[in-house]
């Protein structure tokens, strides 16, 4: 204890001469350093001299050694709970490295470069750039474990938007297995390729978000009554419904019409297709199978009583509604063998809408609410009431339903909850037809308009109703019947007979002048005045 | 239901539930090209496993053996490493040398689902540094030249004006 209170007490006299001027100085208190603590046990004799010391620790090592590695851990545990806190300072410096392991170092030298690659193939761009600053080895394991075109694969693979962009810009052959005879090109070039990548999609987002698009217009020149209820679309064509009871198939290339498929007896409101069959819903009252190939007939189920407003088919079942106020359930064996499974009642009104999945029917009517049923049982389950008037649209897909009505706004819905959880205002007309994805909602109006929303803000409540339109699109001159989009465009239909495709991805190419599409030549093509139009920045 | 011993490589033998052991694809294999049976007395070696560490394997196997199958698809999902669970996270709460080893064994032993989750615990002691801060992480030195470092920074430019 003595010796505890001699050493104290010299630390303070330290402290006053040297710490004190500071202490005042910032108007602190130091207090003295607190860290040599001696332990009771420790003598004040003079250390033995050198030769008597390697002598003792000679003997201690070679105890040591002998012990089981549960004694060792023991004594030192034991020697450490002697020692005061600058050694153990002193000691965790030393020990702390011995614990480290240079990972990617180090696996490849066990034969392990596998691990060391599925370890980094953990990172994102951003990290994997880091890593490969670290060492030379670490940058050897990325650059051979081709750790940017796996990144890129991953990316592509997981993303629709890296995927089109893959396809469309046709990098997609640098990735995955080389085709026969085939080689692909060093690791080098995939790293540069990445930033491209990201520069590519920057400027996508921005053609989406300024309104910088290219607009290709398909005009239908219908003879007697002028107007495309309903499309959908793919990379080759685009099949519509018309007004004039036809459907017609577009090549995309040339925008040229391929086919007509004539039968219905009224208008064509809604279709669906698949690689098989084109099924189409009428005026007429009927529901009738194309072959999506051959453009024939090959069934008409008679069973609505009034128009068939809409239809989804998926997985051997179809969900049809009409303006005779029901929904019919179907079951799809083949596209012969349709028979009607159940009838669902309850909407008040003409149902404009039916969409579903695995777990729900959902439905939509001008009685201004939307239905939801259990797709197994076909049993109603709940009700979604905010619409102030009719509903004319609506989406479902992982328990969000986006609807657009009468009432000029679209509202979003968490359908496990039956709320809504949020009402986008803008529209000055009724919304006819809408879509999102993962990113945008996209909204047709009767006033001719399309206005694209931020999806990821409107769910959000915290973000301002005035930030989430992010564009009106006017191009159409007059109502807005139906929409589809993707990562890199819309095609829309009209009132006014145009089918539009607003085209995101090659406002840049064009704008340069490097464009190159077979096909889409500026201007009236042979069979008519169907083409592409000087890009359109289009207004507020 | 029947046990198995399994030999570490200093000569610890410990006797657990084959449903357990099961998991490790490696194991699986020699047992059932031995030809084991149950009652049958035979020890498993694993050379390449010190005690201590199979030891930590066991227990993690002991806590998995009822997880489902890891789905083959995997291949086609996102990478993520923010999904493990908080058993696991506690479990890996070891120095560097220890998570080494158990990467080392679970690669050895074929057991994915361990080999997953230490491999996304590494990554995740690399996400988000700088370079400074993954050799500080790993005690690694820095060999590149400073022309070196400034080239492949040069090209990393990218990254960081994102």
């Amino acid at each position: 204890m003595l010796s505890f209170c001699g050493r104290r007490f010299r630390l303070n006299e330290h402290c006053e001469h040297q710490w004190m001027p500071g202490a005042i100085s910032d108007g602190l208190v130091y207090n003295p350093p607190m860290t040599i603590l001696y332990g009771t046990t420790r003598k004040n004799e003079p250390p033995p001299p050198a030769s008597q010391f390697s002598t003792e620790r000679e003997l201690c090592l070679k105890y040591f050694d002998q012990w089981s590695e549960q004694d060792q851990i023991q004594f030192v545990e034991n020697l450490l709970s002697r020692m005061c806190h600058y050694q153990h300072g002193h000691i965790n410096t030393y020990l702390k490295p011995m614990l480290q392991r240079d990972f990617i170092s180090l696996l490849p030298k066990k034969g392990l470069d596998h691990v060391a690659e599925n370890i980094l193939s953990y990172l994102d761009a951003e990290s994997l750039g880091q890593a490969e600053l670290v060492c030379k080895e670490w940058h050897r394991v990325i650059s051979e474990g081709m750790l940017w075109k796996k990144l890129i694969e991953r990316k592509v693979k997981t993303d629709p938007l890296w995927r089109g962009l893959a396809e469309r810009r046709g990098w997609i052959r640098y990735l995955f297995k080389p085709k026969p005879g085939q080689q692909h090109p060093d690791h080098f070039s995939y790293r540069t390729l990445f930033p491209k990548i990201l520069r590519d999609i920057e400027s996508i987002e921005d053609n989406w978000r300024n309104g910088h698009f290219l607009l290709q217009r398909i005009n239908c020149r219908s003879e007697n009554s002028k107007g495309v209820y309903c499309l959908q679309y793919d990379d080759n064509k685009i099949v519509s419904g018309l007004r004039d009871n036809t459907i017609k198939i577009w090549d995309r290339n040339n925008l040229q019409c391929t086919k007509v498929l004539t039968g219905h007896t009224g208008s064509v409101l809604c279709l669906q297709y698949d690689e098989n069959v084109i099924i189409s819903g009428s005026s007429d009252s009927t529901v009738r199978v194309w072959d999506v190939h051959t453009g024939e007939m090959v069934n008409t189920l008679i069973h609505h009583c009034e128009a068939v407003l809409h239809l989804r088919f998926s997985n051997g079942m179809m969900v049809t509604c009409s303006k005779d106020r029901s929904i019919a359930v179907w079951d799809m064996v083949s596209s012969t063998e349709i028979s009607l499974r159940r009838v669902l009642v309850g909407h008040r009104a003409a149902v404009n809408v039916v969409d579903f999945d695995d777990k729900y029917i959902v439905s939509a009517s001008g009685d201004r609410t939307i239905k939801v049923w259990n797709t197994t049982s076909c049993e109603f389950v709940r009700t979604l009431n905010g619409h102030k008037r009719g509903i004319a649209c609506l989406q479902y897909k992982d328990r969000l339903v986006v609807s657009g009505s009468s009432d000029n706004s679209i509202r979003l819905w968490d359908i496990e909850y039956g709320i809504c959880i949020r009402v986008l205002e803008g529209h000055e007309e009724l919304v006819r037809c809408i879509r999102f994805d993962k990113k945008r909602i996209v909204s047709g109006a009767y006033d001719g308009k399309i206005k694209v929303w931020n999806l990821v803000a409107a769910l959000d409540p915290r973000s301002p109703q005035s930030s989430l339109c992010l564009r009106t699109l006017v191009e159409h001159s007059g109502r807005v019947f139906r929409l589809q989009f993707d990562e890199f465009q819309i095609v829309s239909s009209s009132h006014d007979d145009t089918i539009l495709i607003w085209d995101f991805l090659n406002y840049n190419e064009s704008a340069t002048g490097s464009g190159n599409h077979p096909g889409n030549h500026p201007g009236p093509g042979p069979g008519g005045e169907n083409g592409v139009l000087p890009a359109a920045v289009c207004r507020i | 239901m029947p046990n198995i011993k399994l030999q570490s490589c200093d000569n610890e033998v410990f006797t657990i539930d084959y449903e357990v052991a099961k998991c490790s694809t490696t194991i699986k294999t020699m047992v059932d090209d031995l030809g084991l049976e149950e009652g049958d007395d035979e020890v498993v070696p694993l050379p390449n496993v010190n005690s201590s560490i199979l030891r930590k394997v066991i227990q993690w196997a002991t806590y998995h053996k009822d997880d489902p199958a890891v789905p083959e698809e995997e291949e086609n999902k996102e990478k993520r490493t923010d999904d493990i669970s908080s058993w696991d996270s506690d479990f890996l709460k070891v120095d560097q040398g220890t998570l080494f080893e158990l990467i080392l064994a679970a690669n050895y032993l074929d057991i994915k689902g361990l080999l997953d989750v230490t491999c996304k615990t590494v990554a995740n002691m690399i996400k988000g540094k700088t370079p400074e801060e993954i050799r500080k992480t790993f005690n690694i030195k820095n060999d590149f030249t400073p022309e070196e470092e400034e080239q492949i920074r040069r090209e990393n430019e990218w990254c960081e004006d994102k």
